[in-house]
């Protein structure tokens, strides 16, 4: 087991160092550089040659990666090119902000999906299967600017105006001010991930709800409730596992859309920004983060299934 | 994709509005003591643009907004246009407009703690001068050649030529007059400031919000009102728009023409729009063929029906240009009859230059701002009859800068309201002071000559014949179809009292602004 853990940790590295070299080189491939963007069109030629060697991007490619890695093993994580800040402080706020959302959400998708797909997998076949169903699907179809939309303009706008529209409060300003930021977009996505989860643990558990030993356990003549909750719940879990853990790499970094209709300062629309930006330091160290916490989350998947399942041995 | 989810945005909002209960916020009138008008947060929302608080740096109109309130600068634009002394008190022109003395105001504190003095002018001045410092501005502050402290409250600038307009440059976001410490370290000034303005830095988070407060020893004394002012991003425009409402914000910088008719439909809040001088133009490289023939870019000016295309895009909001960048906002705008939309002339000028059986050509357009695709497309559709085949291509805003701006092909500039006509001028039509996109000035060096006079001469009647000529000149024979000017919108609600929009929005002056006692954030 523990061969198994520095083995996946050591992989999980070299992900890491080869997807810091994709960036980076894609990066250089697009148009311009961040001169040119920081510049705009107040641009002249002798400003953007002042600029990249201000900003060192007139080094050769190799150099400048190099003196970035040589940065990050010192601990410097670089000084963002157009927000001319440490990138530390920039990402900072960003990663809590992700994190808090992706949180909620994830405790919030579990709590409503898993025992609708229990209660759907129970009842297959019948109306109350179909509704789950139905109604999962009805979120997932809508996208999220439009369930994110309707919902500010319905429990935000000045009628109701339950929540606040957008923004976000730090924990500091109160328990209160920071959830109130949090439960629209936490809505917002979580109408669109629960299906996955739903039908995830539906099909996984009428699987089990199948197999022999379940057979067996109905022939001991335990309980319905039992069997379900006791015997074929935990084995049924293991593909909604999956899809939750990918979920949580989505929420820390590919919701650009929610932030942005929600105006929350998140990981998602700091990826866009750097790369709109052409500002590499910034990118480096975002899109390492959200590959971290995918690759993180999948190895956490794994352990959880053998949690779940203990005929799953890792070596 | 994007298209549509804009569209849904704003319909979304549109229905919501005729759902929505009127609320009124009563405006009783009566007269303000002093002490009624203290205190108070205003929150102001804008869709983009907070990168970086550094006044040599800033290129978007939200952070120079709020380098407005952190930053003094020599002398300040009204809305009404006029120069008015800031930290300067008085000026003189000496040597026929070469020589320029500001005496400065005495007594004006930094909100470091001290005062100040015509050194920190000439340090400003100098970085934004020195290449190393990569201003994007360098060459729009006028051309100076040398600056140097008098006396401590006295600064003699001393230009390569007469430049008459040069106290009304002082005014523009770069000249920001910043501490001498503070130019120490440029990275530094991103995220920290060293003004003596109004307000002082409370809370920067870059791409999110900035928070000022007010400055105790701001040199106008009982200035300004209000303790603290949030300028917040919200990059959907049609959630800000719903902030607004609900009150979560009392004003939107600059409201989307397509949400305009909201904001005047909401009861109690105060729909604001100015004639300024922001365009969209469609610039035509004339140093190669097609363009190079001035019946073909005539026949495609003469295509556009203005009225139509202000209506389309921005909801007739604005008034109607002559393809030249002057427009009533400015001093020495003259009144030129406006060209009509003649499809027949623009047929045969066609023929005349040898296309009778059609032109096509690319016309490239960037995604930001939205006025930009918007003209592309409907230019394509005016002009199609005519006999031109434009085949559109839209580009986000990163790929345009770095593979269209300025790259001598067809394509939609976009540039906001100078403080005067000279420097929209220079920047668009001089080689060397400007850009020249149109790539005109070497086939039309008497009209480069002609603007050139016009900002060194200090005899009034003469500059504006001169410009005269130069925009009846650019209206016939220029490289841009520049169809229309569009209005400077924006949005309060009727508890901000005494803020005037002007016609460069980015000037958001709130000395004198104040908030009623049923402001939402009136206290605290």
């Amino acid at each position: 087991m523990a061969r198994y853990v520095v083995g996946r940790g050591l992989s999980i590295a070299l992900v890491l160092v080869l997807i810091s070299i994709i960036v980076f080189a894609a990066t250089h491939v697009l148009p311009g550089s961040a001169a040119t963007l920081i510049l705009g069109e107040y641009a002249t030629p002798e400003s953007l040659r002042a600029l990249e060697q201000e900003l060192g991007l007139d080094r050769p490619l190799a150099v400048q990666y190099l003196a970035w890695v040589g940065g990050v093993v010192t601990g410097d994580w670089g000084y963002s090119l157009a927000m001319k800040q440490p990138v530390t402080a920039i990402v900072g706020l960003r990663l809590r902000n992700s994190a808090a959302l992706a949180a909620l959400t994830l405790v919030a998708v579990i709590l409503v999906a898993i025992p609708l797909g229990t209660v759907a997998a129970v009842r297959r076949g019948r109306w109350l299967d179909l509704a789950i169903l139905t109604g999962s699907y009805l979120g997932i179809s809508v996208p999220e600017f439009v369930s994110g939309m309707l919902l500010i303009l319905v429990l935000a706008g000045p009628s109701l105006h339950w929540f606040p529209t957008g923004d976000y409060a730090p924990l500091a300003a109160g328990l209160r001010a920071w959830l109130s930021h949090l439960v629209l977009p936490v809505l917002a996505l979580t109408l669109v991930l629960v299906a996955h989860v739903v039908r995830q643990t539906r099909s996984g558990l009428i699987e089990v709800l199948r197999s022999p030993y379940v057979r067996t356990a109905r022939l001991k003549g335990a309980t319905e409730r039992r069997i379900v909750l006791r015997h074929a719940l935990r084995n049924g879990l293991l593909p909604a596992v999956t899809v939750i853990a990918l979920d949580l790499g989505y929420l820390m970094g590919g919701i650009v859309v929610v932030e942005e209709v929600f105006a929350y300062p998140g990981m998602g629309r700091l990826i866009l920004y750097a790369i709109q930006n052409r500002d590499v330091p910034l990118l480096q160290v975002s899109i390492l983060i959200v590959a971290a916490t995918y690759t993180v989350a999948n190895f956490g998947a794994d352990m959880l299934y053998a949690w779940l399942d203990p005929r799953i041995r890792y070596r | 994709m994007t298209g549509s989810r804009r569209d849904f945005l704003r319909t979304s909002a549109a229905l919501a509005a005729l759902a929505w209960p009127l609320t009124t916020v009563g405006a009783p009138a009566r007269a303000w003591a002093q002490g009624d008008k203290q205190g108070g947060l205003l929150r102001i929302s804008a869709t983009f643009g907070l990168s970086t608080l550094n006044p040599l740096a800033h290129i978007s109109g939200a952070e120079w907004m709020a380098t407005r309130w952190l930053y003094s600068n020599l002398t300040r634009l009204t809305p009404k246009r006029d120069v008015v002394p800031d930290l300067a008190e008085s000026w003189t022109a000496g040597d026929g407009g070469r020589v320029w003395t500001f005496k400065l105001r005495r007594g004006v504190q930094f909100h470091v703690g001290r005062e100040v003095v015509a050194d920190d002018v000439v340090a400003t001045m100098q970085t934004i001068l020195d290449p190393k410092t990569a201003s994007p501005y360098r060459g729009e502050i006028g051309p100076i050649d040398r600056v140097e402290a008098v006396d401590k409250s006295t600064v003699r600038f001393t230009l390569r030529g007469p430049f008459a307009d040069f106290p009304a440059i002082m005014t523009v976001p770069v000249a920001r007059i910043v501490a001498r410490e503070g130019l120490g370290d440029l990275k530094a000034l991103a995220a920290k400031e060293f003004g003596s303005g109004p307000f002082r830095l409370r809370e920067f988070v870059p791409g999110d919000h900035v928070t000022v407060e007010r400055f105790a020893h701001y040199y106008r004394s009982g200035r300004p009102f209000l303790d603290a002012v949030t300028l917040k991003v919200f990059p959907e425009p049609a959630t800000e728009l719903t902030a607004f409402r609900a009150r979560e914000t009392d004003m939107i910088w600059d409201v989307s023409p397509d949400l305009y008719p909201q904001i005047t439909a909401t009861a109690g809040a105060n729909a604001l729009a100015v004639p300024g001088g922001t365009f969209a133009n469609v610039i035509m490289p004339t140093d190669k063929p097609p363009f190079s023939d001035n019946r073909v870019r005539e026949a495609l000016k003469y295509t556009v029906d203005r009225t139509a295309m202000l209506a389309a895009i921005n909801g007739g909001q604005g008034e109607l240009a002559n393809d030249h960048p002057v427009s009533t906002a400015y001093a020495f705008h003259a009144r030129l009859p406006i060209r009509t939309p003649d499809l027949g002339k623009a047929r045969s000028l066609l023929r005349e230059a040898g296309h009778g059986s059609g032109l096509s050509f690319k016309l490239f357009a960037a995604s930001s701002p939205p006025i930009r695709e918007k003209m592309a497309v409907i230019l394509k559709e005016m002009a199609r009859p005519a006999g031109f085949d434009i085949d559109v291509e839209v580009l986000a805003y990163d790929r345009y800068l770095a593979q269209v701006w300025n790259k001598g092909v067809p394509y939609i500039g976009f540039y906001a309201t100078r403080p005067t006509a000279d420097a929209i001028l220079m920047k668009l039509y001089h080689p060397k002071e400007g850009l020249d996109e149109g790539r005109w000035a070497p086939s039309h060096p008497e009209a480069i000559h002609l603007l050139e006079q016009a900002r060194e001469t200090l005899d009034v009647e003469r500059r504006r014949r001169s410009y005269a000529t130069f925009q009846k000149v650019s209206r016939d024979d220029g490289p841009f179809v520049l169809p229309f000017f569009r209005n400077e919108l924006s949005g309060s609600w009727g508890y901000v009292r005494d803020f005037t929009l002007n016609a460069s929005n980015f000037e958001v002056d709130l000395e004198d602004v104040w908030l009623t006692a049923d402001a939402p954030r009136k206290k605290g």
